[in-house]
């Protein structure tokens, strides 16, 4: 496969996430240079939304936010809200982060009760579920696919970085049993156009990273 | 100190994602019988804790906007109210860092004032966590004094969330805080503390409350 410089770049949203709790200036710089970058989403917290998606916007460029992020452990009102505000803000796309401890727990119909309403103010937007593959075992990846496919969300977010990291074969499962009926962004260890590159070879269509810059400058 | 005054300190704490209710259940459980002040855990598992500790001794606690802190006031509020109406007694809220480095004070005080007003107003004790390791000298006492302006009951050291964090909570971080706070307000010391000592100093330094997800260790490991 012959991937180039703008396979990848397109495909990234762009995140500050190395840096914990940035200034309002950091993170403005930051969005700012993300503008001179073919990246598909510039990824801020929920708070920085409205300041940032003016920016954006101005640009032509566009903003997803978090919810419930990063542990997804957020009760059901307060997320709906977040989810609310994000939009209301200006996020263009959100990553919302199943409620992982109802998962683990087996409630699976909790679990989708959950999302429903947030996937329904949606409304067309692109949304993707965060699901914490590296927390799960295969069958309960599988499962995770099996509630984004019924709730509407075709679109996967594997982990929430901070430790978490993507592996390979996490992508290559949902492939495997899903094809292109399920989108996957890696999020969580991608740091180079190694990563990268391997990860578009496995089949991801789009890759969430704090090191996008970099990535893309070294292509 | 006896083994039974140490736990009375100790906020027993889990907060690693993805926890099933009958595993928080039996934390529970053993947190009761060890006689610790409360358990620390996410949001979504308040109401399993509160089936278990209702009419214990042991309190029921949880986290707010953890561990980033970077939400809009209205939602760590509305947070605050829903954890409550599952039955938290205690409510540790992860201060806006952002905000208050960019000196937003307002944001600040938006949402310490209306999550002090919804746990006052419910018997319920707030704890604020600063977290120092990201601040320096002058954006701890800041901090402090803002808790103090909303009359935040516990000021908490830090999340502990060490995947971003550049240290653990230190002596002098307690040290700070116990001096720009009144004599009166608790100080909760949480992030790195794993071992008795470690908790022994923090608790000559000023601290009233530590948060640790090893208690049961640092009480057994105290020589009565």
């Amino acid at each position: 496969m012959n991937v180039t410089k703008y396979d990848v770049e397109s495909i990234i949203d762009a995140s500050l996430g190395a840096t914990p709790a940035p200034t309002m200036t950091q993170v403005e710089s930051f969005v700012r240079k993300t503008l001179n970058y073919n990246f598909k989403m510039t990824l801020t917290e929920p708070f920085f939304i409205k300041s940032n998606a003016e920016i954006l916007h101005a640009a032509g460029k566009q903003l997803c936010s978090v919810i419930s992020y990063p542990l997804g452990s957020m009760n059901h009102k307060s997320k709906v809200l977040q989810v609310q505000t994000a939009l209301k803000d200006g996020a263009d796309e959100l990553d919302i982060a199943m409620d992982i401890s109802a998962f683990k727990s087996k409630h699976y119909e909790k679990v989708k009760e959950d999302l429903k309403p947030c996937v329904e103010m949606m409304e067309g937007r692109i949304c993707k579920l965060l699901y914490f593959a590296s927390l799960l075992t295969e069958d309960e990846q599988l499962c995770a696919c099996e509630i984004a496919l019924e709730l509407g969300i075709p679109f996967l977010k594997t982990n929430p970085g901070y430790g978490y990291s993507t592996t390979l074969d996490q992508v290559k499962l949902v492939k495997k049993h899903y094809g292109d009926d399920l989108k996957i962004m890696v999020s969580g260890g991608v740091r180079t156009k190694e990563d990268a590159i391997a990860f578009i070879e496995a089949g991801v269509s789009r890759i969430a990273t704090s090191a996008s810059f970099e990535i893309v400058d070294s292509l | 100190m006896k083994k039974q005054v140490l736990a009375k300190f100790i906020d027993q704490t889990n907060l690693k994602p993805g926890q099933t209710e009958q595993y928080i259940t039996e934390f529970c459980k053993e947190a009761d019988e060890a006689g610790f002040a409360s358990v620390c855990i996410l949001p979504t598992l308040v109401e399993t804790a509160t089936s278990v500790l209702k009419n214990t001794n042991t309190k029921v606690c949880t986290v707010i906007s953890f561990p980033l802190g970077m939400d809009v006031p209205e939602v760590k509020i509305c947070a605050t109210k829903e954890a409550i109406e599952k039955g938290a007694e205690e409510i540790d809220l992860v201060l806006n860092v952002c905000a208050l480095k960019s000196g937003l004070y307002n944001i600040v005080n938006q949402e310490l004032f209306g999550v002090s007003q919804l746990c006052h107003d419910n018997g319920v004790l707030l704890k604020l966590i600063i977290e120092t390791p990201l601040l320096n000298e002058e954006q701890i006492i800041k901090a402090c004094e803002l808790a103090e302006a909303n009359q935040v009951d516990i000021v908490k050291t830090s999340t502990g969330f060490s995947a971003m964090l550049p240290r653990s909570t230190s002596v002098e971080d307690v040290k700070l805080i116990r001096k720009h706070i009144k004599p009166t307000t608790g100080l909760k010391a949480a992030g790195g503390i794993r071992i008795t000592a470690d908790a022994l100093k923090m608790i000559e330094a000023g601290a009233t409350r530590i948060g640790a997800s090893s208690g049961k260790e640092i009480v057994a490991g105290l020589d009565e």
